[in-house]
C-alpha cells in the first residue's frame, strides 16, 4: 500500500439515510457506529478511505468521505498440486495444468511453496480489481445492518429492524446515484426537508449538492454545528435578561438530537412561581419540557427559559406562547401542591405509612421503619455521633420516608428526599436532620456520590442494609439481567458507604452478622447478602478505578474495616512490588495445596523438630503484628523461609496418622498468620 | 371552533383516510386502544382502519374539577391503522392542518415515548407528540399486543382532545373549551369531575372493589375458557377500572400492583389466543362481522 494518494484517485462518497425521528439519546452513539462500521467495511474491500465525517439530526444518518475510486492491487500466492505430482518426465502434469488454468497463468510462471516437509507448487497472481461504484452499496448495506441497538422495532408489513422506521435512503459517488436498498426500502435520488419548513422531496444532484438540498431543505445536518448554535443563542438569550446558564451538557446534548433546524428562543413565567422551591421549578423545566432554566448571577433562578424550537417561523410569538401557557400550567399544578404540602407536618403522614406497602414480602414503610429503629438502637454505641446527635437521629429514621405521602412527590418522584429535606427545614427541624433526609438517595445513578453528612451515611447504610437483608431472606436476590427490587444498587450503596466513610470501624461482616439477628434471620442471609455486597463492591472497584478482583477481594476478605481499604490497597501494592513477593506466594500456594480444613490448635503441642518449632514460632510473632503491616510483612518473609524448610526436610502427609494432624495444625496456623492482612489465596494463584 | 367541530374535522379527515368512523364502547377504559376495535383488531393479518372517541378514566388524576388541566375523565380521538402506511406521520401532521394550523407557524416535534400496557401485555415505540411544547397525540407502532406478535404492525394515534382543543382554541384551562355553543365543559363536567374525585378518593370501598375484582376476574376466566370472548374481556376491562380505583384510593402498594398486573395480563393474553384461534375472527376474515 502507498502512504499517499493522488486527489485524482478518492472519489467522493455520500449516503444518506431518512428515518421517522430517532430517539435524542441514542442518536450519538449510531451515527458514531454507522460512520466507524462504513470505515472498517470499505476497508476491508482494500479501498482507502479519508475525511469521514458520520452526521445525524433525529431524521437522517448521513456518512461522507473520500474513498479511492478502485481497489488496491492485491498479489496473492496459491497453492496449487504437490510438486511431486506436477511434473511427469519433466512435462507438467493434467494435475499442475489443471491449476494453472483455474488461477490464470502459465505453467511457466509457477514457483514453490515450502510446508513442512512437502512442496507444492506456487503462483502469485493479482486479485481483480473492482471499482468503487460495484463495492459501495454492499458495503454500506453491511455497515447499516451492523449498527449496535439497545432496542429495535418492526413497522408496516416487513421484518426488517431498526430503532424507528427507514423511509429513505440515497447513496452517491460524485455526481453518480449508486442504487441501493436498506431495510426493504430502496435508495432515490432525492432528500426530504425538515417536517415543517418542507415536508416535500427535495433533488440531489451529487455529493457537492447535497449541502446545497439541506440548506434549502433547512436542515442543520452536522450536529455539532447545532449544538453550537443552541449554546450561543441560549447564551445571549439568558444575557439579554441578565442572566445567565448552568453549564448542563446532558440536556444541551439531547435538545441537538431533538431538532433538524435549532432556533432558541425566551419565555417567561409569573414571578409568583418563584415562590416554589429551585428543585421543583429546574425540573418542571429541564426534566419536563426541556427548557434550560436562567440563572442570576447570585445562583438564584429568574422567571425566564429557553427554548429551542425545531425549525424557521414566521415569528416565535405563537411558540413561545405556547410554550408559556405549558409551564404556566405545570407551574401553577406545583405551587398548588406545594402549598397543600406546607400545610401539613412530616410528621402527619407517619401514621399512613404504617398502609403504605414497601414490599409485599417485606411488609409497610411502617414496618421498615420500625426496623431500622432496632438496628439503630442495637449499634447505637458504634456510631460517630454525640448523644444530642443519636437522639436527631431518630427523628431522622421516623420521618424520612414521609415525603413519599406529600402531594409534590406524588407528582414529581425523582424529587424523594430532596421534598423531604426541604419541608424539614420548613417545619425547622435541626439542619442536620433535613439533610440526612435528603440525602437518602446517595449514591443513585453511577457516578453519583455517597452521603457527605455523617447521619446521611449511617440512613443509608441501615436503609440499604435493611432492604438487602431482607430481600434475600424473601427470595428476592438478583438472578442474570433479573433484578427487579433494584438489589443490586442497594447492594453497593451499603458497599459504598462501608468504604468510602469511617462510619463503622468493625468488619463488615459482623455488621451483616449482628443485623441478620436482630432482623430474626438466619445466618445464610447475611451470608448471601454479604457476598452480594461484597461482589457488587468489587464490581465497582474494578469498573471505576481498575482496581482487579482479585485484589480488592483479597483485602475486603480479610477481617479489617472496609474503611481501612485505601491504606490496605497502598501496602498490598507495595508487598507485590517486593522482590520477595514471589518467595512468600510460593511458600503460601504450598501450603494451601496440602490444607483441607485442618482447624488452629487452641493449646500448642510439643514440637519434635526444630524446622517445626520455627514455623510455629515465626506464626506466633507475625500474628502479633496486628497493628504494624510492616513488622507482619518482614515477618511473613521470614516465615516463607521456615516454611519453606519444613517442606524441604519432612512429609507432610506423614503415614503416622498423629503426626499428620499435628503438621496439618501446624500449617493451619501458618496460613492465618500469611492471611492476617489479606486473603492470600485471591491473589497468590 | 367548538370541541364537537373538533371532533367532527378529525373524524372526516379520517374518514378520508379510509377509517371505519366507530363509535365509543360502553364498558368504562383508561384508554381507547382497550377498546376491542383496537385490542383484538391490531392482532391478526387483516388490514384494518379505525377511527372512535373514547371517553377515558383515570381516577388517579381525578382533582374535584379544580385543576385546569387535570380531570378523571378525558377524552381520546383514537386512530388504528393497519398496517402502518410508510407516511403516517406525514398524514398525522396533515391532520393538524385539516384543523387549520399551519405547521410553519408551530413547533412540532416527536419526543420518543415508549409505550407498555402491561395489564395487556402490549408493548410499541413510537413518540409524543409536542406543540409548541405540549404533548398533544401519542404516536405508537404496536409491537406486541395479548403477548403476541404484532404482524403486521399498526399505527396508534391517539390525540387528547382537551388539550389539542384548549390549545387551539387558546384557552388557559379546559373548563373555558366549548363543547357545543353556549355549552361549556364546565357545564358538561365540572360537577361530574367532583362527584367522581370525591368517590375515588374517599367513597370508594376498597373491601368492596378487591371482592369485585376477584368475581369479575374469575368471570373473565370462566368465559374465555368458553370462547366467549367479548364478555370475557369486558370482565378484563371491568378488573382493569376497578383497579385503577383501587389504586387511586392508595390500596394498592408498589409490588402489588406487580401482581394485579400479573392477574390481568393472564387474562388479555387468553383473550388473545382465543380471539386468533376462534370461528368469529375467521369469519371476521370473510368480512361477515365488523
Amino acid at each position: 500500500m502507498t502512504d499517499r494518494h493522488s486527489s485524482a484517485d478518492m472519489r467522493s462518497i455520500l449516503v444518506e439515510v431518512g428515518l421517522e425521528e430517532i430517539p435524542s439519546q441514542y442518536l450519538r452513539d449510531i451515527i458514531e457506529n454507522f460512520g466507524h462500521l462504513m470505515r472498517d467495511e470499505l476497508r476491508n474491500q482494500r479501498l482507502n478511505v479519508s475525511n469521514l465525517q458520520a452526521w445525524a439530526t433525529p431524521r437522517r444518518l448521513v456518512v461522507r468521505a473520500w474513498a479511492s475510486k478502485e481497489q488496491e492491487a492485491l498479489r496473492e500466492r496459491v497453492r496449487g498440486p504437490l510438486l511431486a505430482n506436477a511434473y511427469k518426465d519433466d512435462e507438467p502434469t493434467p494435475a499442475l495444468l489443471g491449476f494453472c488454468r483455474r488461477v490464470g497463468v502459465s505453467p511457466g510462471d509457477v514457483t514453490t511453496i515450502q510446508d513442512g516437509s512437502k512442496t507444492y507448487i506456487g503462483a502469485e497472481i493479482e486479485q481483480p480489481i473492482h471499482p468503487l461504484e460495484e463495492l459501495l452499496a454492499p458495503a454500506v448495506q453491511r455497515a447499516f445492518a451492523q449498527i449496535p441497538l439497545v432496542r429495535s422495532m418492526r413497522w408496516g408489513h416487513g421484518d426488517y429492524r431498526f430503532i424507528r422506521p427507514v423511509r429513505w435512503c440515497s447513496l452517491w459517488v460524485e455526481e453518480t446515484f449508486i442504487p441501493l436498498v436498506i431495510a426493504g426500502v430502496p435508495g432515490s435520488a432525492e432528500t426530504y426537508g425538515n417536517r415543517t419548513n418542507h415536508p416535500e422531496a427535495l433533488a440531489i444532484l451529487g455529493t457537492q449538492d447535497y449541502d446545497r438540498a439541506l440548506d434549502q431543505g433547512l436542515v442543520m445536518v452536522d450536529q455539532d454545528k447545532r449544538r453550537k448554535v443552541i449554546e450561543t443563542q441560549a447564551r445571549g438569550l439568558a444575557r439579554s435578561v441578565s442572566g445567565y446558564l448552568d453549564p448542563d451538557e446532558e440536556l444541551l446534548e439531547e435538545v441537538t438530537q431533538l431538532v433538524e433546524w435549532p432556533t432558541p428562543f425566551l419565555g417567561r413565567f409569573d414571578e409568583v412561581y418563584l415562590e416554589i422551591p429551585e428543585p421543583i421549578l429546574v425540573t418542571s423545566m429541564r426534566v419536563h419540557q426541556r427548557y434550560f432554566p436562567v440563572h442570576k448571577t447570585d445562583g438564584t433562578l429568574l422567571p425566564y427559559f429557553i427554548g429551542v424550537r425545531n425549525g424557521i417561523g414566521d415569528d416565535l410569538d405563537m411558540v413561545r406562547h405556547g410554550n408559556e401557557k405549558v409551564l404556566r400550567a405545570r407551574l401553577s399544578d406545583a405551587l398548588y401542591f406545594y402549598r397543600t404540602d406546607l400545610g401539613h407536618a412530616l410528621a402527619d403522614h407517619r401514621p399512613q405509612l404504617d398502609r403504605v406497602i414497601f414490599h409485599a414480602k417485606l411488609g409497610t414503610y411502617g414496618d421498615k421503619i420500625a426496623r431500622i429503629h432496632s438496628l439503630f438502637d442495637a449499634t447505637r454505641a458504634a456510631w460517630p455521633l454525640n448523644e444530642t446527635e443519636k437522639d436527631q437521629f431518630k427523628l431522622v429514621i421516623d420521618l424520612y420516608k414521609a415525603d413519599l405521602l406529600t402531594q409534590v412527590v406524588q407528582e414529581f418522584p425523582e424529587l424523594q428526599g430532596v421534598m423531604g429535606e426541604i419541608y424539614a427545614q420548613a417545619q425547622k427541624f435541626p439542619n442536620a436532620v433535613a439533610v440526612a433526609i435528603g440525602e437518602q438517595y446517595h449514591p443513585g445513578h453511577q457516578g453519583d456520590r455517597i452521603p457527605h453528612s455523617v447521619m446521611g451515611q449511617i440512613l443509608v447504610l441501615l436503609d440499604r442494609l435493611d432492604t438487602v437483608l431482607e430481600g434475600v431472606a424473601n427470595g428476592l436476590k438478583p438472578t442474570g439481567s433479573e433484578d427487579p427490587f433494584g438489589m443490586r444498587r442497594s447492594a453497593l450503596a451499603i458497599g459504598r458507604v462501608l468504604s468510602e466513610s469511617e462510619i463503622w470501624q468493625e468488619p463488615a461482616y459482623d455488621l451483616f452478622m449482628l443485623a441478620a439477628q436482630l432482623l430474626n434471620l438466619e445466618r445464610t442471609a447475611a451470608d448471601e447478602s454479604y457476598d452480594l455486597v461484597l461482589s457488587r463492591l468489587e464490581y465497582h472497584l474494578d469498573v471505576t478505578q481498575g482496581i482487579p478482583a482479585q485484589k480488592s477481594r483479597a483485602i475486603l476478605a480479610a477481617p479489617y474495616p472496609w474503611c481501612s481499604y485505601p491504606r490496605r490497597l497502598a501496602f498490598l501494592d507495595h508487598i507485590l512490588a517486593d522482590p520477595h513477593w514471589e518467595g512468600v506466594a510460593l511458600s503460601f500456594k504450598r501450603i494451601d495445596r496440602v490444607m483441607k480444613g485442618i482447624e488452629v490448635p487452641k493449646d500448642p503441642p510439643e514440637w519434635d523438630l526444630p524446622v517445626e518449632q520455627r514455623v510455629w514460632t515465626v506464626s506466633q510473632r507475625a500474628m502479633a503484628h496486628q497493628n504494624s503491616a510492616t513488622h507482619w510483612w518482614q515477618t511473613v518473609q521470614e516465615l516463607s523461609t521456615a516454611i519453606d524448610a519444613l517442606f524441604d526436610a519432612v512429609l507432610i502427609n506423614d503415614p503416622d496418622p498423629d503426626v499428620r494432624l499435628k503438621r496439618g495444625q501446624l500449617l493451619a496456623y501458618a496460613q492465618k498468620a500469611f492471611n492476617l492482612f489479606f486473603d492470600m489465596r485471591q491473589i497468590s494463584v | 371552533m367548538t370541541l364537537q367541530d373538533i371532533v367532527i374535522s378529525l373524524k372526516t379527515y379520517w374518514k378520508d383516510q379510509g377509517c371505519v368512523i366507530a363509535e365509543p364502547y360502553d364498558i368504562e377504559m383508561g384508554a381507547g386502544t382497550m377498546s376491542p376495535l383496537t385490542f383484538f383488531r391490531a392482532l391478526g393479518p387483516d388490514p384494518w382502519r379505525v377511527a372512535y372517541v373514547q371517553p377515558s378514566r383515570r381516577p388517579v388524576d381525578a382533582r374535584y374539577g379544580e385543576n385546569p388541566n387535570r380531570v378523571y375523565q378525558h377524552h381520546q380521538f383514537q386512530v388504528l391503522l393497519k398496517p402502518a402506511p410508510d407516511d403516517v406521520v406525514e398524514r398525522y401532521l396533515q391532520s393538524l392542518e385539516h384543523l387549520g394550523l399551519d405547521r410553519r407557524q408551530h413547533d412540532i416535534r416527536l419526543v420518543e415515548d415508549n409505550w407498555e400496557a402491561p395489564s395487556l401485555g402490549a408493548w410499541g415505540l413510537g413518540w409524543e407528540v409536542w406543540l409548541d411544547g405540549m404533548e398533544i397525540s401519542q404516536f405508537t407502532y404496536f409491537q406486541q399486543m395479548g403477548g403476541h406478535e404484532c404482524r403486521p404492525v399498526s399505527a396508534e394515534l391517539t390525540y387528547g382532545l382537551e388539550r389539542l382543543v384548549s390549545y387551539l382554541v387558546g384557552v388557559d384551562e379546559i373548563w373555558a373549551i366549548e363543547w357545543a355553543p353556549g355549552i361549556s365543559y364546565e357545564n358538561l363536567f365540572r360537577q361530574v369531575e367532583w362527584e367522581q374525585a370525591a368517590y375515588s378518593f374517599e367513597h370508594a370501598s376498597a373491601p368492596v372493589l378487591l371482592q369485585l375484582f376477584g368475581l369479575y376476574e374469575s368471570e373473565a376466566k370462566r368465559l374465555l375458557d368458553l370462547r366467549l370472548i367479548r364478555p370475557g374481556y369486558e370482565y378484563l376491562l371491568k378488573c382493569s377500572h376497578i383497579f385503577n380505583t383501587l389504586d387511586a384510593l392508595g390500596a394498592i402498594s408498589v409490588t402489588e400492583r406487580q401482581a394485579y398486573l400479573g392477574r390481568m395480563r393472564t387474562l388479555s393474553r387468553l383473550a388473545a389466543d382465543k380471539y386468533l384461534t376462534s370461528e368469529s375472527n375467521i369469519e371476521a376474515k370473510e368480512g361477515t362481522v365488523l
